[in-house]
């Protein structure tokens, strides 16, 4: 946090009681605000968590599904292959 | 204070560095929030809210886009507009709105006076419209130059300064009609 640079920058050199009115701390933070602040983020955090490992079961599930639709789709594509050769075969050898 | 070691820190998950981080702004952003017109319960939620905010989308925080100051400080203007916005803009204020401390360092006549200043400056403050309001609370951030109050509120310098004046100007008024019934009574 660079402070001092921009002390001065924004708010007239010559300050009037408005000024001074509008640059006191009306509010402070109260004692123990960082502890709280502190204590909430655990809490805070576990959706987005606990969400990571859901999202990647998901995404292991949708590749076994992929990889088992292409070896399905493999060994179909193959037998109907095989199919057609000795259909050919059993009608060259019949000639 | 240089904010860039203890960001890195923050992304190695060192939650400590966490806790020097809101150390170093929950002045200022208390000031702002209370510049806003916020009462001290208020400005207590928001400030957690943006604290909270700020540790989430810390991973999406690119210093090399933006400077964290401006980064914040959006993320706490943009939650005191939804918390101003959604409450009741004609709330009168109570005692509990005004800062302990003030109360606790000053004698009963000063400590009195200073609330009662509070509360006129807390109620001129809220007759300013939300845009003009911003944008003078954040000009009284140290932390911020005109250039980042310029970013944060998506607006060029000399339209910042053209709002500065307009508020400033309607909050001298304001302010000077709130003391004048008083004045006549003393």
């Amino acid at each position: 946090m660079n402070s001092s640079s921009h002390d001065h920058a924004n708010v007239p050199r010559q300050r009037d009681a408005l000024d001074e009115l509008l640059a006191r701390d009306w509010l402070q933070a109260p004692p123990g605000f960082t502890q709280r602040v502190m204590q909430r983020l655990p809490r805070h955090l576990e959706p987005a968590a606990s969400a990571r490992p859901r999202r990647a079961r998901w995404q292991r599930l949708r590749w076994l599904l992929a990889a088992t639709g292409l070896v399905g789709s493999g060994v179909l594509g193959l037998s109907q292959l095989a199919g057609f050769v000795f259909g050919l075969w059993l009608a060259s050898s019949a000639i | 204070m240089s904010i860039e070691p203890l960001l890195q820190r923050i992304a190695c998950g060192d939650q400590r560095a966490f806790a020097e981080l809101v150390d170093a702004y929950q002045r200022p952003l208390f000031g702002f929030l209370g510049r806003m017109g916020m009462g001290q319960a208020q400005a207590e939620e928001v400030a957690q809210e943006t604290f909270l905010r700020a540790w989430t989308h810390l991973p999406s925080f690119d210093a090399s886009r933006a400077q964290f100051n401006t980064w914040l400080f959006t993320i706490a203007r943009n939650l005191a507009f939804n918390v101003l916005q959604s409450a009741s803009q004609q709330r009168e204020l109570t005692t509990g709105d005004l800062p302990d401390l003030a109360c606790e360092q000053l004698g009963p006549a000063q400590a009195l006076h200073s609330a009662q200043q509070h509360t006129r400056l807390q109620w001129a403050l809220r007759q300013l419209p939300m845009a003009d309001r911003s944008a003078l609370a954040l000009v009284y951030v140290h932390e911020l130059g005109l250039a980042d109050v310029a970013r944060i509120e998506a607006d060029s310098v000399a339209a910042i300064k053209t709002r500065l004046h307009r508020a400033k100007h309607k909050l001298r008024e304001l302010l000077q009609s709130a003391s004048e019934p008083e004045n006549r009574h003393e």
